[in-house]
């Protein structure tokens, strides 16, 4: 035969009944383990089993770091007002590029980004250095590339439109001829 | 400040799928004006036209994993009938002087996995065409101020991928429904009239051929549905009866816009003129 407690109403009401503290224990034991906070993760040990994912993971966050320290420096330089300081951080960040395209097996938005960000430069190399502005969102999106290495080509996209907005140009050059037939030149 | 510019296709087209003074020219001759209004008839112009192209070459290349087979397909398209600037294009492409596979030393490549320089120049130019084109269509709405003359015949989806290739349909308008640019030309019959008698009579160009028939059949006609190709043939056309009296039609196609724009009091002008 089952038993089944009986609760006064007034004793819910006022939340004095057996059922309704149990309730709240209960409530209270969960929310304190569910609270219990874990020490943070690194991207680079969530992908740490490096055979398992891509070869070239590991090696691609390696680069992104050291990219990420070059770009620091020269937003600071560029803070400064030294051009030539900023200048040369920026091209230590350029020279790790074709490596890390080397990686793009992660995947077309990783690949898109890196091959963006090396024609955007590339572009400027011959006219001018990159403004901070410039400097500053190109960082935003190798951090962003740290932390979602595997990102969808849509959200590169707009992560590249954001470059695009800074007024640099993504394009590459062997392809101008090309696009100009295509456009009907 | 120019008030109003009312936008041609080929203004859309040097904005999103060039670069270099075209792309700045056309640019800068948007921001010349306090208002710029582009009819959805460009956007379909655009993504049937130049933006297919891409696609398409886009696609041949996954494909074929080559560039001088690609570059044949482009020629038998006949989208250059001068070989040179092909020939030019390729030769531009081979050289690649500033390409990640000219920059990358082979040992790295090799260290990668690559098995060549070429498959490093070819995923290069590959992501290049695919950004491009997904950009393209997402500015396609935000260049000009104002987005005019909605084509409800007409649905603008984004391109999307399957299997490694682009997918770019639908590019022509909805058969079931009734033709939009025919609902906006109805009631303007004598200026339809006025450009399609200021269209040569004596030109041979299978262009204005098409353009002089089909605005023929718009007048004569009115209440006969005009198929998909007529509205392709209209071209110009439409950007000149479309335009508002007040607007200037700005193009790079000034030869074939301007005598038309005149017939109806209006005016064209090109980037460079401004």
């Amino acid at each position: 035969m089952t038993e089944t407690n009986i609760i006064q109403f007034d004793s819910y009401k006022t939340g004095t009944d057996n059922v309704t503290q149990l309730v709240a224990q209960i409530k209270d034991e969960t929310e304190e383990k569910s609270y219990e906070t874990a020490p943070p993760m690194d991207t680079a040990s969530i992908y740490s089993n490096a055979g398992a994912v891509t070869s070239h993971i590991s090696r691609a966050l390696v680069l992104l770091e050291e990219g990420k320290v070059y770009l620091s420096n020269a937003i600071a330089a560029s803070s400064n007002n030294d051009e030539i300081d900023s200048d040369n951080e920026v091209q230590h960040f350029y020279a790790l590029l074709p490596e890390l395209f080397c990686c793009r097996d992660i995947g077309d938005g990783f690949g898109a980004i890196i091959n963006a960000i090396y024609n955007a430069i590339t572009n400027q190399l011959d006219s001018d250095i990159l403004t901070l502005g410039q400097l500053n969102k190109i960082s935003q999106l190798v951090i962003r590339l740290q932390s979602e290495p595997f990102l969808e080509i849509d959200q590169a996209i707009e992560l590249i439109i954001e470059l695009e907005d800074t007024d640099l140009n993504i394009k590459p050059q062997h392809l101008e001829q090309i696009t100009g037939i295509l456009s009907g030149e | 400040m120019n008030k109003t510019a009312f936008v041609d296709t080929t203004i859309i087209t040097n904005i999103l799928l060039k670069s270099g003074d075209i792309h700045k020219q056309s640019s800068k001759a948007l921001s010349r004006f306090e208002k710029t209004f582009l009819p959805v008839y460009a956007i379909k112009e655009f993504k049937a036209g130049p933006l297919r192209n891409f696609v398409y070459v886009h696609n041949k290349l996954i494909n074929t994993k080559s560039y001088p087979k690609t570059l044949q397909a482009i020629q038998r398209l006949s989208l250059t009938p001068q070989r040179y600037k092909t020939a030019t294009a390729l030769e531009a492409l081979m050289e690649a002087s500033k390409s990640f596979s000219e920059n990358t030393p082979s040992d790295l490549a090799k260290k990668y996995g690559q098995k060549d320089m070429g498959s490093i120049l070819f995923d290069e130019t590959r992501l290049s065409l695919k950004t491009i084109i997904l950009i393209a269509w997402k500015r396609r709405r935000k260049l000009t101020t104002d987005i005019v003359n909605p084509l409800f015949c007409y649905r603008e989806v984004a391109p999307t991928e399957k299997r490694g290739l682009i997918l770019d349909k639908p590019v022509s308008c909805s058969p079931d429904s009734k033709c939009s640019i025919k609902e906006l030309l109805k009631d303007k019959l004598n200026d339809v009239k006025a450009v399609r008698d200021a269209i040569d009579p004596d030109s041979t160009k299978k262009e204005d051929l098409n353009r002089r028939r089909v605005l023929k059949s718009i007048y004569r006609t009115p209440k006969r549905e005009l198929r998909e190709n007529d509205c392709r043939y209209l071209g110009d056309a439409v950007f000149s009866i479309l335009a508002p009296k007040d607007t200037i039609i700005l193009t790079t196609n000034i030869k074939d816009h301007k005598p038309l724009a005149k017939a109806l009091g209006k005016d064209a002008i090109h980037p460079v003129d401004l």
